[in-house]
């Protein structure tokens, strides 16, 4: 028997693994939908200087190879924001408000084993605090159809951080940027004397917090805030201000958002606010959007095989019974698979329940069928009798 | 809430400042017991370098850790507070002679523990080194010749002292840090915030 070996850039899915993501695009469907959002397929490739204008640093962890007929550097997809605006510009359906998710794979070096899923959505053409809120609540809305428990929602806006950073000694900036990543109360309280920005990554709470962030001269985040606040509340949305927030993208401009759920130590969810990511296709119109991120809740959540109502397993002579009644079966609206390997009752049995049908049919010669709901429960009938009331699936 | 204190020095270390900061009423005492439950809080002690881990996919919301290994071992964790404690130095060391090599040599031989801050340190000199990877006795190595230096952690100098080896460069200070779980951080905010707020005041 041959062995397979995984490569260290591999991701290889199980079946249920698979399933999972099939249940999550289904219910991505579902709940974008009933928000007003279309499905848009994505390209897999884009030009990685577009990459790197959109993502930054982190396009150093795309996978870029040189394209030997025009030379060019291409990346393949490592986020589905700027893909989705150029998609959108190109193919000119820029009528606002513009509504689309996605669903697919991104390839990062800095991911174990390449390739993750994700799904998410696009808002564009909006650039009022209301669309900020939409976008949160459709996320939330879709963990929680998924089934995700104990959703810790934070929000917070760039423009604070990014002040911070543009005030502080530009030697400085990158050490600050990091202290800030980490939360580092050792590093802001020996920078700052003024003990809102020493702490501010432990700043968090309610309205509260908002006063103290008007009071050190973020008046339009604090507004913008408190607004998105409203909105939240009012859908039920259970959120906090976590001022200590940072989110590296580079194409944020205004309010942020990063969901946690206990468990995992990573958000499953986070997006924002993108007013000039346009800009880079000669556009001008603001946008926000949030990502969720599949492999990460299918660690948590798990996944199982798609149920199935009949399992089909012949001992007539011919063999044609069961292709016959398996057809029948599906017309009349079941999930029907057939025994078409000879081996003994026994282990067709096993195998069926195994593989997630709930029921098991053994065929004869002589019209009688025999009906298993267990690999060790059945009862006898005549097929006639059978068919009679399994007609309603 | 559960915290991962590392075993050793540093737990005992860290159970005299959760005293004084009046984070615990009663001194623990490190035993054969890996979970000890004091209130409301559940202390794990586990290995120096297993601390992040334990944090990053937490099983621990909090975590007492060196520098050195935060360094070793990056995580995805947040790093909020120097707890001045654990005071120590990450050096390359070596015997006297061993600073001639160290200038000159266009290829060294170094033994660690710390596989990872060694490489970085070494990549960033523009020197080509060979690391060759110690669980423990570190400072044996260029003594019986397996290695031309060493990169490790000194505290007093003693050890090296008492083995006729000499501080070549210092990589790096460490300390211990109060480290958190990112999921933690928010889930149980209302239990962290006043943990850190106690270390944060007094330090």
């Amino acid at each position: 028997m041959s062995r397979v070996f995984l490569s260290f850039f591999e991701r290889i899915y199980s079946l249920r693994e698979s399933n999972f993501i099939k249940d999550s695009f289904l219910k991505a469907v579902q709940v974008f939908e009933s928000y007003g959002y279309d499905y848009l397929y994505l390209p897999i490739l884009e030009k990685h200087s577009e990459q790197e204008s959109s993502i930054g640093e982190r396009s150093k962890e795309s996978l870029t190879f040189r394209d030997t007929v025009s030379g060019e550097l291409i990346s393949l997809r490592r986020d589905f924001t700027t893909l989705a605006i150029r998609t959108l510009v190109s193919s000119r359906e820029l009528d606002f408000p513009k509504r689309v998710f996605y669903f697919g794979r991104i390839v990062s070096t800095g991911e174990e084993g390449y390739e993750s899923y994700q799904t998410g959505i696009e808002l564009m053409g909006v650039k009022n605090v209301e669309g900020d809120a939409e976008v949160i609540s459709a996320v939330v809305d879709y963990l929680q159809t998924l089934g995700v428990e104990d959703l810790s929602v934070s929000v917070s806006h760039v423009g604070i951080h990014r002040k911070v950073l543009a005030n502080c000694d530009a030697r400085d900036r990158e050490a600050l940027r990091k202290a800030l990543l980490e939360r580092n109360i050792t590093y802001l309280r020996d920078k700052f004397s003024d003990g809102f920005f020493a702490e501010l990554p432990l700043q968090s709470g309610g309205k509260e917090i908002l006063a103290r962030l008007r009071e050190h001269g973020f008046e339009r985040e604090a507004r913008e805030l408190e607004s998105l606040g409203e909105f939240l509340r009012e859908r039920g949305v259970d959120f906090t201000y976590d001022l200590g927030e940072v989110k590296d993208l580079p194409y944020y401009t205004g309010i942020v958002f990063e969901i946690h759920t206990e468990g995992l130590s990573f958000p499953v969810a986070s997006g924002g606010r993108y007013d000039r990511l346009s800009e880079l296709f000669g556009m001008s119109f603001p946008g926000a959007g949030g990502a969720v991120y599949i492999d990460r809740l299918q660690s948590l959540l798990g996944g199982k095989l798609q149920a199935k109502d009949f399992f089909l397993i012949d001992t007539s002579k011919e063999k044609r019974l069961g292709y016959r009644v398996a057809n029948l079966l599906r017309e009349y609206g079941y999930r029907v698979g057939r025994d078409l390997v000879s081996r003994s009752l026994e282990h067709s049995l096993l195998y069926a329940f195994k593989s997630g049908f709930s029921k098991a049919l053994v065929l004869r010669d002589d019209d009688r069928i025999i009906l298993y709901t267990t690999p060790k429960d059945s009862e006898a009938m005549s097929l006639k009798e059978f068919l009679e009331t399994i007609k309603q699936p | 809430m559960r915290i991962a204190l590392p075993k050793g020095r540093l737990f005992k270390e860290s159970v005299e400042l959760f005293l004084k900061r009046g984070i615990l009423e009663e001194p623990i005492e490190e035993g054969r017991k890996l979970v000890i439950k004091v209130g409301e809080l559940e202390v794990m002690l586990v290995k120096p370098f297993d601390v992040p881990v334990y944090v990053e996919n937490g099983a621990a919301d909090l975590g007492v850790c060196g520098y050195d290994v935060l360094l070793e071992r990056p995580s995805e964790v947040y790093r909020h507070v120097d707890l001045g404690i654990g005071e120590c130095r990450v050096c390359v060391a070596g015997k006297p002679e061993g600073r001639l090599i160290y200038e000159e040599s266009p290829c060294l031989r170094v033994a660690t523990k710390y596989r990872f801050i060694t490489d970085s340190f070494f990549k960033a000199k523009g020197k080509r080194v060979r690391i060759l990877h110690l669980n423990g006795s570190v400072e044996l190595a260029p003594l019986i010749g397996l290695s031309d230096l060493i990169v490790d952690l000194v505290q007093t100098g003693r050890t090296l002292k008492e083995n006729g080896l000499v501080v070549i460069e210092e990589i790096t200070r460490s300390s211990a840090w109060l480290i958190s779980n990112k999921a933690s951080f928010r889930s149980k905010r209302a239990e962290i915030l006043p943990f850190i707020d106690k270390l944060v005041k007094a330090l």
